[in-house]
């Protein structure tokens, strides 16, 4: 059986159990019932421990006007009497305890969060027969009137999550159908020139740093004959290292500048022998040559540091322009469609051919990592976006242009789109919706048209972070496949004819476009009109779609995105030779992308 | 069959951490409070100094 048909059979075995099944949107919240008791746990610890510290600090006081002495006196003996540092510490020793009872308190609460999440991301990776599994809803999960439901915070052994929890791995890097990258988030920072020249040019830096030692060396040797004074030998090869270039030029030219005044004052106040006169024109002639040596220098370090600078605000604003960033700024995903309408798709503007097929599309995104065409979605607003019943959640990649409309970028080659960059502020403008002035502004404007229209951002370089496929959820909280008409499809199952043939099709469709993501380890999700963000867990017969948690924007930015090297390149080699773009020249880029990996 | 409830469960672990808590803090309030009494103790010492300087003074 092949992993698809697997996929497919454990989820129509889902469906049939369905009733079964723990009722998905709040089943990784712990209850109420804990959550409040923590609450109110941590509360008292708070009030607790800031009534220990005034109550004593009253008494003090209070304390201080006992003998009537007089107020120095007074402050004298609870200085030097060592009182008040000890008040200090045992203070600080309260606040430090109630610290870290709340963190504790906050822990158990965190483990009983952790073990329900670990169940849901071990459920949708196809973990159910895995020991820690198994182990994990026995300790977590009971069955009741014919049904499995999570156990009450009075029945549930934490110590025993804990240890289930520790002796595995992080949840998501143990999903064996996820194969996207895990990666670290750095913070955007404008490096001053010095900064970034230790940071980005440590060779160059370093051969700078040999370039002044030898050169103070040989003016060393040159002005030893003018009785140079030891202070150039004082700087240090750990100064030349540690960023001080530009005091040690300036400490040699005003030690060339004293030596040549004395040299100077020397040669027009004496009378020289004709030896002593040869000696100083090489004294003089040293000096000079030294001079230009020195110039030279300061030609090279100021080049060096203009290099740094321009190093510093590229990789600045490479950062900003990431889409880690971007959608932390402005709390929206940047999301890419798969379009599926003849009319639309690989037409004559595309760079590959009509033959492409759905499984090809998701490949030469993975693979090729192209630049592309995407549009921002801020969770809970209703937000067009480009036709199409599936798409990519973005999670990493650099933005190029964006435009508040429609920009009708077109690809050239296989890594360039668009026209220039937008600035950081314009992206953030587009993205954030900001565009009209002011967010408020767009609050206004959304309120009155109840939607938003869709925007353009180019996204070069673009790592997936998910898959996702539309849904919409009904006034009871159930989630249906596409919209909500697949509810009605269903609900006309058995009563009209051709609904059964049609609804099963609709269904049939949705699970194979997960199963391609699924078979290439990107995690599922489903997304909403008001685009919120879920996991996807199951597809049922009926239509209905069993979700697990909600992702924010953050999340993805700091989640795991794009395949792994080897797994793109066996993507990218299957592409090609399927022989799919249209012009040899992108075949060739193609070819050098995945040649590069 | 829900599992028979024997073990250490999340509530108690509260319960626990909280009495945990308090133990630790009542400690800690004796210290202030025998901190606050050395402190009255060394201001008492102090004024009886200060009475018994004004009385030789004034017995000169």
């Amino acid at each position: 059986m092949t992993k698809e048909e697997q996929f497919n059979t454990d989820n129509a075995n889902e469906a049939a159990t369905s009733q079964e099944k723990v009722k998905p949107e709040n089943s990784a919240e712990i209850s109420e019932s804990l959550e409040s008791t923590a609450e109110n746990k941590i509360s008292e610890v708070d009030r607790t421990s800031q009534e220990a510290i005034v109550a004593t600090k009253h008494r003090l006081e209070r304390a201080k006007t006992y003998y009537e002495l007089p107020s120095e006196k007074t402050e004298e003996i609870l200085t030097n009497g060592g009182f008040k540092e000890q008040i200090t510490s045992t203070n600080d020793q309260i606040t430090s305890l109630a610290d870290s009872t709340k963190e504790k308190i906050l822990n158990v609460a965190q483990i009983m969060r952790s073990g329900k999440e670990k169940i849901h991301a071990m459920y949708s990776a196809g973990q159910k027969e895995s020991p820690e599994y198994q182990a994990l809803s026995s300790v977590l999960m009971k069955k009741e009137g014919g049904k499995n439901t999570w156990k009450t915070e009075n029945e549930v052994d934490v110590d025993t999550i804990k240890k289930i929890l520790d002796t595995a791995e992080s949840p998501k890097s143990e999903l064996q159908s996820i194969a996207t990258k895990e990666r670290t988030l750095e913070k955007p920072e404008l490096l001053s020139e010095k900064e970034a020249s230790k940071k980005f040019l440590g060779d160059e830096r370093k051969k700078l740093a040999e370039d002044i030692r030898r050169e103070r060396k040989l003016q060393r040797d040159r002005l030893s004959a003018l009785k140079t004074t030891a202070e150039n030998a004082a700087i240090s090869t750990e100064n030349i290292e540690s960023g001080q270039e530009d005091n040690r030029y300036g400490r040699i030219l005003e030690s060339q500048s004293t030596e040549a005044n004395e040299l100077a004052k020397r040669v027009s106040s004496s009378e020289l022998s004709e030896q002593d006169a040869q000696d100083e024109e090489e004294n003089i002639s040293q000096l000079i040559a030294s001079g230009e040596n020195i110039k030279s220098l300061k030609a090279k370090l100021e080049e060096h540091y203009t290099k740094a600078d321009a190093m510093a605000k590229e990789r600045f604003d490479t950062l900003n322009r990431s889409l880690e960033h971007v959608m932390r700024r402005n709390n929206a995903f940047i999301v890419h469609k798969i379009v599926e309408r003849d009319e639309l798709r690989h037409n004559a503007n595309s760079n590959v051919s009509g033959k492409t097929t759905y499984e090809d599309d998701v490949d030469i995104l993975l693979a090729l990592e192209p630049s592309v065409s995407a549009s921002s979605a801020t969770p809970g607003e209703k937000t067009k976006l480009w036709p199409g019943a599936s798409g990519f959640l973005l999670g990493g990649g650099q933005i190029g242009e964006a435009s508040s409309h429609d920009a009708g970028t077109h690809g050239e080659g296989i890594k360039k789109r668009g026209r220039e960059n937008s600035s950081i502020e314009a992206i953030d403008d587009v993205v954030g919706r900001k565009d009209k002035g002011s967010r408020q502004q767009h609050e206004k404007d959304y309120e009155r048209f109840g939607q938003n229209i869709m925007n353009e951002v180019v996204v070069n370089n673009p790592e997936v972070f998910g898959f996702f496929q539309n849904a919409e959820v009904d006034e009871s909280g159930r989630f249906w496949a596409y919209d909500l008409d697949t509810r009605e499809q269903s609900e006309k199952v058995g009563k009209e004819y051709g609904y059964r043939e049609l609804l099963k099709g609709n269904v049939n469709n949705y699970r194979q476009r997960f199963s391609v993501a699924n078979e290439r380890g990107i995690p599922l999700f489903i997304m909403t009109e008001d685009r919120k963000v879920y996991e996807c867990l199951g597809v049922n017969d009926d239509g209905t779609v069993e979700v697990g948690k909600q992702i924010t924007p953050e999340e993805i930015a700091i989640g795991r995105a794009g395949l792994s090297a080897e797994k793109r390149k066996q993507l990218g080699e299957r592409l090609l030779e399927k022989k799919i773009f249209k012009s040899q020249k992108t075949q060739e880029e193609a070819r050098k992308i995945i040649g590069s990996l | 069959m829900p599992e028979k409830p024997t073990k250490k469960h999340s509530v108690e672990e509260l319960d626990k951490l909280y009495q945990e808590y308090q133990k630790n803090l009542l400690d800690l309030r004796k210290q202030q409070d025998q901190i606050v009494a050395n402190f009255i103790e060394a201001l008492k010492q102090e004024s009886i100094k200060e009475l018994r300087r004004k009385f030789e003074t004034n017995n000169d």
